[in-house]
């Protein structure tokens, strides 16, 4: 039964998902499904990065500023059209990642956390100070949208890009299962468990780590050019640390390792934010000490926690040895 | 020329407070502290507490940096090191702890003492400006460049110097030998906690007058912190001392003549260019000249 | 004599993979002992799991009438149950002379690390000329020295060196076992695994062959 349960998952999600703007004439509703589009796109592919790959990366928001502030700029100062944002965002994402992957690849786990903290504040104050080409702390308005002009504001309008977001969902769920259960996957699984073992089996590290970089910044590229055809411009709030900070714990919340707790995860937290936004400040804080309390008590996120129980259940009986020694030679 | 210099000498004392802690961190206890950006501005709000009701002199604030920066590195050793310490995960599970404790508490500030920056007291008005070749001195830049070096000589001074000094830098060499002659890990991470928290409260208040007292500046004390120490070779004291001069003078350099938006751009490209070459940073280069 | 150290059925191993099928070892004070056998068969997961440093291990381990088995490593060594591990375990980046004096970290030694130090150079006097040097750079035979040096300036109760010639030139070896076996370790006892059993020849008091992770026979050490 549960198995059952399991197969149709998906299916009914898409169902649900393309039944909603049929029974909804809320704009608000669709405003919401569409952030929550973004930024399950945006956790899919990071985990992919983070759990598949096992490495560090806090820059899957540079990824998508980028391709959004190119986006807006073409459309701006070179009349693009919206549909030619995807090619672009998708070229620029996998071009940007190409550019910050080949020296971080080679670098031990924490290297490419700061790595990638940095970038997304650098591009984040660099947008900003840069008011000729990019609107200062305005960012830029006036871009092509996906919604045409006669539909803005209606709820028609978001149906536009109610459509637009859910085709890059399924691309990124595509994306995510090509490459978490395809043989690119399978190498970056045995690359974050042992790296030994993966090169004494003839496993390309760098390489493996490259191509997943560039796949999923090229879909976060994709993500990057909706946000700016949805927003018609992009302004500094794309590369905001709290923002990171907050699809950081999404993914921590539902674990890294499984779409479907990526789903919950998004939408869970999506759902506290956008509910208790009034109270501000709080809601943060209490956010905060969740994601303490998950991490010192759950070893893989809420989604793993099943497979921990049953492993304390069951698995005491080794416990008359003394566990004598931490993580050696860190 | 001459004010890129003082800039330099300014921000290379400040950024190796933060950065050895980060480093020291890093090599010794093997996790990135990412809640040092929140210890920073923690501590300039203590200072600055401090500051309005205790007293305005220099030295109850600079107490009181300190001492609420240590009280918070003794916090992270309680919330972050001894619960995740040899457990599984441990990598991932203290960078996410660290941010969960720096989302929470940065928020808790704007939550206790709002949005808007407040201002700091003057710490070193009995020093008066100088002027060297035409360029003007403030008496904080002086007395946050001669603060500063003092503790980075002290700190130096304490590590090599001292038993648990030595027994810390034992630590970030190799975790097995150090069991071996008796040092005990987890007191040496709270040590090592305790005085980066320290360290970074100290930046903090003695940045405080020059920058304004808010809950999110410690993000980019930190971000430039983690820069140097990258830069340094994490665990490398001298490479992390070396490392925040250059940064400080690329910081300096970019403001100056290229302007005040390119600085991050410009650390991120030196530092992609350095750790292409030397995936180990500075202390890198000081190995291979040595060998 | 009483007894430095007594083991009693101690099983030891590595996740699942158990090494030691319950050793039973008594070493007296001032005693040598020379442990020999085969590479894989045990005589290093003896000595780590003395001193707690396996995955997992249950049995007895007892010194001075008192269970070593909840004591964690630093404690052990602090009281003077030194392991001299194989692959030295050295810190590469700190000069020799740290290296040595972090062998003296326990607050009773560190008072004392300056005559110690002078010792260690009188029985090694290549370290003496090397004391500024960084570890990392140093030869084989010399960290190996630098290793032993700094076990000595615990002034340990019971010294465990791991194959103290293991990776050395064959003179070299031979010269840093006599010295070993020479040394005057005051009432200290001194546990000596060697694949390579003609170097111990005449400098031991006893022979104990590891098999399998048994002790399958103990000899007296032939004179010399």
């Amino acid at each position: 039964m549960p198995e059952k349960l399991d197969r149709l998952f998906w299916p009914i999600i898409a169902a649900l998902a393309v039944a909603l703007p049929f029974y909804t004439d809320d704009s608000y509703v669709l405003a919401e499904m569409i952030l929550f589009g973004m930024y399950f796109s945006i956790n899919l592919m990071w985990s992919l990065v983070i759990g598949t790959a096992g490495l560090y990366s806090f820059g899957t928001l540079a990824f998508v500023g980028i391709a959004a502030y190119a986006c807006a700029w073409l459309s701006i100062n070179h009349a693009f059209p919206w549909w030619l944002y995807p090619p672009v965002g998708l070229v620029l994402g996998a071009f940007a990642g190409l550019l910050v992957a080949l020296p971080a690849v080679r670098l031990r786990g924490v290297y490419f956390a700061l790595l990638t903290i940095g970038l997304v504040e650098a591009c984040g104050q660099y947008v900003v100070a840069d008011v000729t080409n990019f609107g200062g702390a305005q960012g830029l308005v006036g871009a092509d949208s996906i919604i045409p002009p006669s539909k803005q504001g209606l709820t028609e309008g978001y149906v536009y890009a109610y459509a637009g977001i859910g085709a890059i969902v399924v691309v990124a769920l595509l994306t995510y299962w090509w490459v978490a259960s395809g043989r690119l996957g399978l190498r970056l699984r045995t690359a974050r468990e042992s790296e030994p073992v993966a090169q004494a089996i003839g496993i390309d590290i760098p390489r493996a780590r490259l191509a997943v970089f560039v796949i999923t910044s090229a879909v976060l590229g994709l993500v990057g050019a909706f946000r700016a055809s949805y927003d018609a411009g992009a302004n500094k709030s794309v590369f905001s640390f709290s923002t990171l900070l907050i699809l950081f714990a999404m993914i921590v919340v539902g674990g890294i390792s499984s779409p479907k707790g990526i789903l919950i995860g998004t939408g869970l937290l999506l759902y506290i934010e956008q509910h208790y936004n009034s109270s501000g400040a709080p809601r943060l804080i209490a956010l905060g000490v969740i994601m303490l309390v998950l991490t010192l008590f759950t070893t893989d996120g809420l989604a793993g926690l099943p497979a921990q129980l049953r492993r304390r259940l069951a698995g005491t009986g080794k416990a008359a040895a003394t566990p004598a020694h931490a993580d050696e030679g860190s | 020329m001459i004010d890129v210099l003082i800039s330099t000498a300014f921000l290379a004392a400040v950024y190796s407070l933060v950065a050895l802690g980060l480093s020291l961190t890093w090599a010794g206890l093997g996790f990135l502290n990412l809640a040092h950006g929140v210890t920073y501005s923690t501590a300039a709000y203590g200072a600055w507490w401090a500051s309005v009701h205790v007293s305005g002199n220099p030295l109850v604030v600079l107490v009181a940096g300190t001492i609420v920066g240590a009280a918070f590195g003794g916090a992270i050793f309680l919330l972050v090191f001894l619960p995740l310490d040899g457990k599984r995960n441990f990598d991932l599970r203290t960078l996410i702890a660290t941010l969960a404790i720096a989302l929470g508490t940065e928020n808790l500030l704007l939550d206790r003492f709002g949005p808007q920056p407040h201002t700091f007291p003057a710490l070193f008005d009995w020093l008066s400006p100088i002027e060297i070749s035409g360029t003007n001195v403030t008496a904080d830049q002086q007395g946050a460049v001669l603060a500063a070096t003092v503790l980075v000589i002290a700190f130096v001074a304490l590590l090599t110097g001292s038993r648990m000094g030595l027994g810390v830098r034992a630590l970030t060499q190799n975790v097995e030998g150090a069991t071996l002659v008796g040092i005990d890990r987890r007191t040496a991470a709270l040590a090592i906690l305790i005085v980066s928290g320290a360290l970074c409260g100290l930046a903090a208040v003695l940045l405080g007058p020059v920058y304004f007292v808010s809950y999110d500046n410690g993000l980019q004390p930190m971000i430039k912190g983690l820069t140097v120490a990258m830069l340094g070779g994490l665990g490398s004291v001298r490479g992390t001392i070396i490392a925040a001069v250059i940064v400080a003078f690329v910081e300096a350099m970019t403001a100056t003549y290229i302007g005040a938006e390119n600085v991050l751009v410009a650390l991120f490209l030196l530092i992609a260019i350095v750790l292409l070459v030397r995936p180990r940073g500075i202390a890198g280069i000081l190995e291979t000249t040595r060998a | 004599m009483t007894d430095a150290l007594t083991i009693r059925g101690l099983r030891a191993g590595y996740g699942p993979l158990q090494v030691l099928d319950g050793i039973d070892l008594d070493i007296a004070d001032g005693e040598r002992v020379g442990l020999v056998g085969l590479n894989g068969h045990g005589k290093s997961t003896l000595m780590r799991s003395i001193v707690g440093l396996v995955d997992w291990r249950n049995g007895e381990i007892d010194s001075g009438g008192r269970s070593l088995l909840r004591v964690p490593t630093h404690r052990l060594a602090r009281e003077g149950i030194v392991l001299i591990p194989q692959g030295d375990s050295l810190f590469p980046g700190l000069s020799v002379r740290d290296n040595l004096d972090a062998g003296a970290f326990a607050p009773a030694n560190w008072r004392k690390r300056a005559e110690r130090r002078e010792r260690v150079v009188q029985i090694f006097p290549r370290l003496g000329e090397r004391m500024k040097q960084i570890v990392g750079t140093l030869s084989g035979g010399e960290r190996r020295m630098c290793s032993i040096g700094r076990g000595l300036m615990a002034d340990g109760r019971i010294y465990l060196v791991d194959e103290p010639s293991l990776g050395l030139a064959p003179g070299i070896a031979e010269s840093i076992v006599r010295t070993l076996c020479g040394l005057d370790l005051g009432g200290g006892a001194l546990v000596l695994a060697e694949q390579n059993q003609t170097l111990l020849e005449g400098r031991i008091d006893r022979i104990v062959r590891i098999h399998a992770g048994k002790v399958a026979g103990i000899e007296p050490g032939a004179p010399a």
